[in-house]
């Protein structure tokens, strides 16, 4: 075999490993190591809760919660993260005791959505205020 | 001219048509890929921008003063040597080979089989790719030792300088493999949450809570509209960089990708989120069999011909894409260079790094309200139900805290079992302290992250006075996550705020005021009540009897370390802090029949009468140890050496 030979087969079989080797997970869901998927930033955010809070009054209106001002923190962007951005529903649960042991008896809603890699999905709360106990088991108000 | 032009066109076009069947595309096709000769310089520019690379990446995981075994230090002068001689391209091709090589053998040991955070990622994977496709190029044939010792040996021997060309079938697969990235990349965006946006906007939601970007006009349409940008310019990047007609419109479009998203997403690294964007590669000049360059006045050091009207009519166009070529290789080496200027090996994940962190010692505050059960936050059906998708998140932070409560309960449990079986220190002696405290006029520390602060933010060399080398470096490392990091420490409004434990500083100490501010009201109520605490004292901040490097042994109940037969100030000063040194320089003033003494019962042994431990050359000696304290002293010993 000569050697331009040689270099032809071994450039083939490069440029089938280098083109090819993502559809091993990219389309086969192989979840090896070695070779690599090229997916950039796909898990970032996964679990972060978005959530907007409200306070219902007692005539029925609604206003809107800042979460910063209702727990006294003047600069949100040095709140710690699990106030910024709580993940999962164990660090929202926590947000959302925090937010009602400040905002002792109020009626606290809100509207949630999570991020998954399908998208955001709308997150079905309890009809009832956020602090109230049965709803959230020791994760509400008291 | 224009009909000359016109002419030229056609009959290209005529000749394509000619070259249309397909063993002639295969021919062509061979030709590109195999058979095409080129400069050899952006190679060259290439080799030394990945080596650069590769420091920024590894050297600092690498350096000697961490080395603990010849294993370790074999393989840091191997990557060292190597990496060296692809810089300076002394044996490039090899160098580049065997850079690859220790780059592969960290990213598949360290990374997949240890699974070191960061290591196994793609970036490290692309360089080791990079790397060795590097070796398949001609790119010690400029810029290199090897070129300058060519040049020397042909001047010797009165021959023209060799060429600075060489076949670039290497670079031809380096520019597929940047395509396929790019591709690859696309395709994965071309699902409904990502060209719907929602994808895009969790990820700038992640990456900038607090700012209330939803809020925004126009901040949904936007997201969107940046989503398809986005995949239509990755998936023009990875069609259009191997056509040389749409290349040049694509550099600059590409380039800007690249330098929007380096400081948008914080951990993004210089090779880019999707992969470097890599010196492409020249278009060679495709030539007939048989067909000679013009023959013309050679420039020293040159392979190409010197420039002449003789040479082509088209020659200003081709000037104008070697400048192209140039600043785009200068661009990527300024970016290398500048990383590794500012030692910027900042961690490459992107995907939770922070959760995945090992935490070690004393970093991690103690678990919060929220973590005191994860089971007792138990979120209702419907929240559960719906949070499905991010299960395994949930499951990793669930582990993380319960490995958190299971350690100190361990430890709470051992304290207790110590206390209740023999005369020593008490259960609480020695416990890690809560204190903060002055350690100069305007620097204060705290016990309880084994950290140090001034106004102006956290300090690394006085945590290392106080706590011990590990500790600054673990503080460093925080540091360097930067201050926006979950463990950071920011500067707010002229204090210094550690994020981990949720305490501001200012000038003259921590400040309640300002923590209530940042922090909020619990953690300025935790902060009041520690102001008041007594310090703790420098040992009993854990069980451990270990061996930082070979031929010391610490013990994490004295806070001492010892080599050979004495104990050694020094190493306890590196390993526990200056108080631990000065602490055990006390105890070793007071005498070897002191209660807490330190003696030599036999030669090459030293005993702690304090810790009830004996030590030889190898370390903790269960035989001495046996025969100086009784056998169940011993046995102590042997289950707390890790």
């Amino acid at each position: 075999m000569s050697a331009a030979a040689l270099r032809g087969a071994a450039f083939a079989a490069l440029a089938l490993y280098v083109a090819l080797s993502p559809a091993w997970h990219q389309v086969l869901g192989g979840d090896l190591e070695l070779p690599r998927a090229w997916r950039m930033f796909a898990s970032a955010g996964v679990g972060l809760v978005d959530a907007r809070f409200r306070v219902r009054e007692d005539d029925g209106r609604e206003r809107p919660l800042d979460r910063y001002e209702a727990l006294g923190i003047a600069l949100p962007r040095a709140a710690p993260a699990r106030i910024r951005r709580p993940r999962g529903a164990v660090e929202f649960w926590a947000l959302v005791r925090e937010l009602c042991e400040r905002l002792p008896g109020a009626d606290l809603r809100a509207d949630v959505r999570v991020a998954t890699r399908a998208g955001w999905r709308v997150v079905e709360l309890p009809p009832h205020g956020l602090c109230a106990a049965p709803a959230a088991p020791n994760g509400g108000g008291r | 001219m224009r009909g000359a032009r016109r002419a030229e066109r056609g009959r290209a076009l005529s000749a394509a048509a000619a070259d249309a069947s397909a063993p002639r595309l295969l021919a062509r096709l061979a030709r590109w890929a195999v058979g095409s000769e080129a400069s050899s310089r952006s190679s060259a520019l290439l080799r030394i921008g990945l080596a650069l690379l590769l420091w920024t990446r590894f050297a600092r995981d690498l350096d000697w003063a961490g080395a603990l075994t010849p294993r370790f230090l074999a393989l840091s002068a191997a990557f060292f040597a190597a990496t060296t001689a692809m810089l300076v391209g002394a044996f490039s091709r090899a160098a580049a080979l065997a850079s690859a090589a220790v780059a592969g053998f960290l990213y598949v040991v360290w990374g997949v089989v240890r699974g070191e955070p960061g290591v196994a990622h793609h970036h490290v994977y692309l360089l080791v790719v990079a790397s060795f496709l590097c070796a398949l190029t001609p790119c010690g044939r400029s810029y290199s030792l090897d070129r300058w010792l060519a040049v020397r040996r042909a001047e010797r021997a009165g021959a023209a300088p060799p060429p600075e060309r060489g076949n670039v079938w290497g670079l031809r697969l380096l520019a597929l493999q940047l395509s396929s990235i790019y591709l690859w990349s696309a395709y994965d965006k071309l699902a409904p949450d990502f060209l719907s946006g929602a994808r895009l906007e969790r990820i700038l939601l992640w990456f900038y809570a607090g700012f209330d970007l939803a809020a925004l006009p126009g901040f949904g349409p936007a997201v969107v509209a940046l989503s398809l940008a986005t995949v239509a310019l990755e998936l023009a990047l990875g069609v259009g960089l191997l056509v040389p007609r749409a290349r040049r419109h694509l550099i600059l479009p590409g380039l800007a990708f690249h330098a929007i998203l380096y400081p948008d997403a914080p951990r993004a690294d210089l090779l880019g989120h999707d992969g470097p964007l890599l010196p492409r590669l020249p278009r060679s000049r495709r030539r007939p069999p048989g067909h000679r360059p013009p023959r013309g006045p050679r420039r020293r050091g040159s392979g190409a011909p010197a420039r002449s009207r003789v040479a082509s009519a088209s020659a200003p166009r081709r000037d104008a894409m070697t400048r192209l070529r140039i600043a785009q290789t200068a661009l990527l080496l300024a970016l290398a260079a500048l990383a590794a200027a500012c030692g910027g090996d900042a961690p490459p994940e992107p995907e939770f790094r922070w959760e995945e962190e090992v935490v070690e010692g004393p970093e991690e505050p103690p678990p919060r309200a929220d973590a005191r059960g994860g089971e007792d936050l138990e979120a209702p059906r419907a929240t559960r139900d719906a949070l499905d998708a991010d299960a395994e998140a949930e499951r990793l932070e669930r582990r993380r805290r319960e490995a958190l409560r299971r350690d100190e309960e361990r430890a709470l449990e051992q304290r207790r079992a110590d206390a209740g079986r023999r005369p020593g220190p008490r259960p609480d002696e020695g416990a890690r302290g809560e204190a903060i405290y002055p350690a100069r006029d305007d620097a204060f520390c705290d016990e309880r992250v084994a950290a140090c602060y001034t106004a102006r933010g956290a300090h690394v060399g006085l945590t290392e006075e106080e706590f011990g080398v590990a500790a600054g470096r673990r503080l460093e490392r925080r540091l360097e996550a930067g201050p926006r990091s979950p463990r950071g420490v920011e500067r707010v409004d002229g204090a210094a705020c550690d994020r981990l434990s949720e305490v501001c500083y200012e000038r003259d100490g921590a400040s309640v005021a300002r923590t209530r501010e940042v922090f909020g009201r619990q953690a300025a109520r935790d902060l009041a009540a520690r102001l008041g605490a007594r310090r703790g004292e420098p040992s009993g901040r854990g069980e451990a009897i270990y061996a930082p490097r070979r031929g010391v042994s610490c013990d994490e109940r004295v806070a001492a370390c010892y080599v050979a037969d004495e104990a050694h100030l020094g190493h306890t000063r590196d390993e526990f802090g200056r108080p631990a040194a000065l602490a055990l320089e006390r105890r070793l003033e007071r005498g070897p029949r002191a209660r807490d003494g330190v003696y030599r019962p036999v030669d090459g042994a030293v005993c702690d009468r304090l810790s009830k431990v004996c030590y030889d050359r190898l370390g903790a000696s269960a035989a001495v140890t046996r025969a100086e304290f009784g056998r169940e002293a011993a046995v102590r010993m042997a289950e707390r050496v890790r």
